[in-house]
């Protein structure tokens, strides 16, 4: 009996513009929901890797050992992230540079500190993976959806002009498939915007563990290359 | 992992938006159904006729003498309903007639009073009119009054403007003519009374107040005569120059000359 005022047949009623900005805004919310799920994950994972790493980290075990245990985790799975990239990278360094036995100690420092920036960069990039997507999608999808609507206001005022007596029941379709593009385009948005600022808290918050840690690792690393001599 | 993260990505993402379109469809409808239009009951009313329930009166059946009788009584009845009927007939006709009076005695009066009004609104009319004519002439008056009052105040400052340059003319032909005296000290003053005519013509020179050094005096009043002629003079306005050249007062001192 409310045939013509179904959700489906008021988008398949609407006009070509506001169906490819609706199209556009469901495909936004499917792929930035796919970014929110994926980076939810990968951050807690980050996070409680981190935490797991420092604990194994400074219980005392011994570095070749931990090191030795990475090099063979990396063969099985292929990649190692986060912490344990870090603490590779500058593990790895230090011992190439010490190995070439006249190699001064602010030389074998400086090689390794340089090493772990190198990866520390690259697990920041991991982290920030994604969130401009977000930014994106969060800030521009009301605007996708509000041209929808007006697109569709315009249209539905335009078929009025026409009309002979104007009542409500004329342009009350027309409003409505036209509304329907903003509350797609806030749908979309709202969870972008949320997910955007929690997640880029997040990574910030990780990525500073990394930093810190990595000026740990290298103040052991120097005692030892000191002591060592 | 990064793989396995997306595919559960894809799918909780996939799987959340079929659940929202399902959600929606599926609540859609029902809150149109709910929405259906109560129809308001109708009582219908339909206007009948109204007619006046009245039955005739069976005719009485009587006997003749009593019909004759009742004939007769009948008649003057009629006769007197008639002679009634004719008297209020009149009087209601008197009344209308009192009425009419009436109605056209007020509207007498009525007609009078408004004329009367419009009377006394046409004499304020007149008499704001005349005010007003009065208040601007003042006005124009007042201006007028100003506007002398300033061509008044512009005319002395051009006059002094010109008496102030005839006077720096004297001083300066003067000066040019005097030769002071080998005794004359800085603080010697000498006031000479010049008299003059109209064509500039010196006509009489008299010390007013002496230096107190003879020959300081005579040098001065020697400087005057050997002008003898202020040709300038000449052309100046006759008003202006009795007012202010005819009897012409000049201190002297050895610096420079002061009117």
């Amino acid at each position: 009996m409310t045939q013509e005022l179904s959700l489906w047949a008021l988008i398949a009623g609407a006009t070509i513009p506001v169906q490819i900005v609706m199209l556009i805004l469901l495909l936004a919310s499917v792929v930035s929901w796919v970014m929110i799920v994926q980076r939810g994950i990968y951050l807690r994972n980050a996070n409680s890797n981190c935490h797991a790493f420092e604990d194994t980290f400074w219980s005392g075990v011994d570095l070749n050992q931990l090191y030795r245990e990475l090099s063979a985790k990396v063969q099985d799975i292929g990649v190692v992230d986060g912490l344990e990239s870090v603490f590779r990278a500058g593990f790895r360094e230090f011992n190439r540079l010490v190995q070439q036995s006249q190699t001064p100690p602010e030389v074998v420092m400086e090689g390794t500190e340089r090493a772990m920036r190198v990866a520390l960069s690259r697990e920041q990039e991991k982290l920030n993976i994604h969130l401009p997507f977000l930014a994106s999608v969060a800030s521009v999808s009301p605007y996708i959806g509000l041209f929808g609507t007006v697109w569709g206001i315009m249209h539905s005022f335009r078929g009025l002009a026409n009309v002979q007596q104007a009542t409500l029941a004329t342009v009350a379709p027309g409003i409505s498939e036209a509304l329907i593009a903003t509350a797609m385009g806030l749908f979309a948005a709202i969870p972008a915007v949320l997910a955007y600022n929690r997640y880029a808290a997040m990574a910030e918050n990780i990525f500073s563990n990394y930093e810190t840690f990595a000026e740990e690792f290298s103040s052991i690393l120097h005692r030892r290359v000191h002591s060592g001599d | 992992m990064v793989q396995r993260g997306y595919s559960v990505a894809v799918l909780a993402s996939v799987g959340l938006h079929g659940l929202l379109v399902l959600l929606l469809v599926a609540g859609w409808t029902p809150e149109n159904e709910r929405r259906q239009i109560k129809k308001p009951r109708v009582i219908e009313a339909q206007l009948l006729q109204m007619e006046p329930a009245v039955t005739q009166p069976a005719p009485p059946k009587e006997d003749s003498a009593a019909r004759q009788r009742a004939e007769q009584q009948e008649r003057e009845a009629r006769a007197q309903r008639e002679q009634e009927r004719r008297e209020a007939q009149r009087r209601k006709e008197e009344q209308a007639r009192q009425a009419a009076e009436e109605r056209k005695r007020r509207e007498e009066a009525a007609r009078r009073e408004r004329e009367r009004q419009e009377q006394l609104e046409r004499e304020r009319e007149a008499e704001r009119r005349r005010q007003e004519e009065l208040r601007r002439k003042q006005k124009a008056e007042e201006l007028a009054r100003a506007m002398a009052r300033e061509e008044q105040a512009m005319e002395a400052a051009r006059n002094q403007e010109r008496i102030g340059s005839y006077k720096g003319y004297i001083v300066s032909q003067i000066e040019a003519n005097w030769s002071r005296p080998p005794s004359a000290r800085r603080d010697m003053e000498v006031v000479l009374e010049i008299q003059l005519v109209p064509t500039g013509r010196v006509v009489g020179v008299t010390v007013v107040e002496s230096s107190g050094n003879p020959s300081f005096d005579r040098s001065a009043e020697q400087a005057v005569l050997k002008v003898g002629q202020f040709d300038r003079l000449q052309g100046m306005e006759p008003a202006l120059f009795e007012q202010n050249f005819r009897t012409l007062r000049l201190l002297f001192r050895p610096e420079d000359l002061r009117l």
